[in-house]
């Protein structure tokens, strides 16, 4: 063992069980960072079209157009744009069926929304849980990968007559790489994860806000048929 | 789904192999400045060079190289001169040898080959020796390398059985003379140097005979031209009084 320990060598020297921790939190950063990234264009996707879409919604147009534009549209229909698909669909069938009974029609058109609402939720807040568990667990499996190369390390020393401080280093160096890649990797997947619930928070608040306000809406031109 | 997912796998591959790029890099940008002092090896080029060749006068006018000239000048008493250069060599020669815990010393010192004939062998001798100096640098670096090694392992060995009398004191020093078998066995100890107290002369005796096995270089050349024979210096450096 001469100075050159550089961190390839460590790892690559490393004992099976402390390298395998070490390929575990390695997978687990990269998973998360896909994650990461994914939840992150998927949340600014949904906010830029929910803009958009509010644009429109509150621009005067005809709601109907609006619903026909959305249901013909080619493209995925999500977010704020899904809750108003489902609410007016709903609301269409229903006039055709009850006529001007309008508390039947308004709870059908409410508890569509809120199935929407729960599907939209479900989508945003996908994933979410993977990354707390990578950024609670992650610092214990480094922990674990060196505390057994440290062990290891110690074993090694009671089999040597001379005790020194470089026969230990390397292995508690290569035991601490685990520690390190562990932190790596938990550290950005709880930052992501508060991060992403309070966004997710925000934007679930804005659809309840615009699913509230468009059964006022539905209400107010049913009465007024 | 499955296609939202591709560029997000690129992002996060990318910056993993960023960070891992980025840790290899800085890890090896320090290194070569840090590589190898080498204060052992100069140890075996200094005792080799003292310059009577030059001038063939007597030793008498030469104070620069007194000390290795009464080293070599072959003395009656010539323990202690050798001793002395031996000494200072092997402190100086290990700096980073861990400092034992009762920072005793107890030194090695290896025999020299007797010179009686001070002044015309010294010439010759000295010539001889620069050269091979020149020449073998390298190959006695190692040897001298390895053989500070076996050294410092004997010093540690002795240290940890050596448990001092009550009567010791500063100042006090005792030399040995142990006599060595090939496979490192202690064969006989003498009191080279007498401290005076026989009691403290007893327990470095003692202290070298329950070591019993040193560990010493398997190739017959080294252990022939150091540890044979060799001599050991026992002297308390951390007491009170």
């Amino acid at each position: 063992m001469n100075e050159q320990l550089s961190i390839l060598e460590l790892i690559t020297n490393a004992t099976v069980v402390v390298q395998l921790v070490m390929a575990i939190l390695v997978l687990a950063s990269v998973v998360s960072w896909i994650l990461v990234f994914q939840k992150a264009f998927l949340l600014s996707s949904v906010r830029r079209m929910a803009t958009t879409f509010e644009n429109d919604f509150w621009s005067g147009e005809d709601l109907r157009a609006l619903f026909v534009e959305l249901d013909e549209g080619e493209a995925e229909v999500i977010g704020l744009e899904s809750i108003f698909h489902a609410g007016f669909k709903e609301y269409t069938r229903c006039s055709q069926l009850y006529g001007t009974q309008v508390e039947r029609i308004m709870q059908n058109v409410q508890r569509a929304m809120r199935v929407a609402l729960a599907r939209e939720e479900e989508r945003l807040e996908a994933a979410l849980p993977f990354l707390a568990t990578v950024g609670s667990t992650s610092p214990y499996i480094g922990l674990f990968g060196t505390v057994w190369g440290i062990m290891n390390s110690f074993r090694g020393l009671a089999m040597v007559n001379q005790a020194t401080l470089s026969v230990v280093a390397p292995g508690i160096s290569e035991a601490l790489v685990a520690t390190a890649i562990g932190l790596f990797a938990a550290i950005p997947a709880v930052i992501a994860y508060n991060r992403f619930s309070a966004q997710v928070e925000i934007m679930m608040n804005r659809f309840e806000t615009f699913s509230e306000e468009f059964s006022a809406i539905l209400n107010r031109s049913i009465k007024e048929n | 789904m499955l296609r939202s997912a591709i560029l997000p796998t690129i992002f996060a591959l990318a910056l993993h192999g960023a960070v891992v790029a980025l840790l290899l890099h800085n890890w090896e940008q320090p290194l070569p400045d840090r590589v190898r002092v080498e204060p052992l090896y100069i140890q075996a080029s200094v005792v080799n060079l003292p310059k009577p060749n030059v001038r063939p006068s007597p030793p008498k006018q030469k104070p620069p190289a007194q000390v290795a000239q009464k080293q070599q000048a072959g003395k009656p008493k010539k323990v202690k001169p050798a001793q002395a250069a031996m000494t200072e060599s092997a402190q100086a020669a290990e700096p980073d040898q861990p400092s034992d815990p009762e920072r005793t010393a107890i030194e090695v010192v290896t025999p020299q080959p007797d010179e009686n004939d001070a002044t015309q062998a010294l010439l010759e001798a000295d010539l001889m020796r620069a050269i091979n100096a020149e020449q073998g640098a390298r190959a006695a670096v190692t040897d001298d390398e390895r053989a500070m090694a076996y050294i410092g392992q004997i010093q540690r060995d002795v240290i940890q059985n050596w448990s001092r009398p009550p009567s010791a004191r500063n100042g006090m020093q005792a030399i040995l003379k142990v006599f060595l078998v090939p496979t490192g066995e202690v064969v006989e100890v003498q009191i080279a140097e007498s401290s005076g107290n026989a009691a403290f002369d007893r327990s470095a005796m003692v202290a070298v005979e329950k070591v019993h096995r040193f560990s010493v270089p398997s190739e017959s050349a080294m252990f022939e031209r150091s540890f044979r024979e060799f001599t050991l210096l026992f002297r308390p450096e951390d007491l009170r009084l």
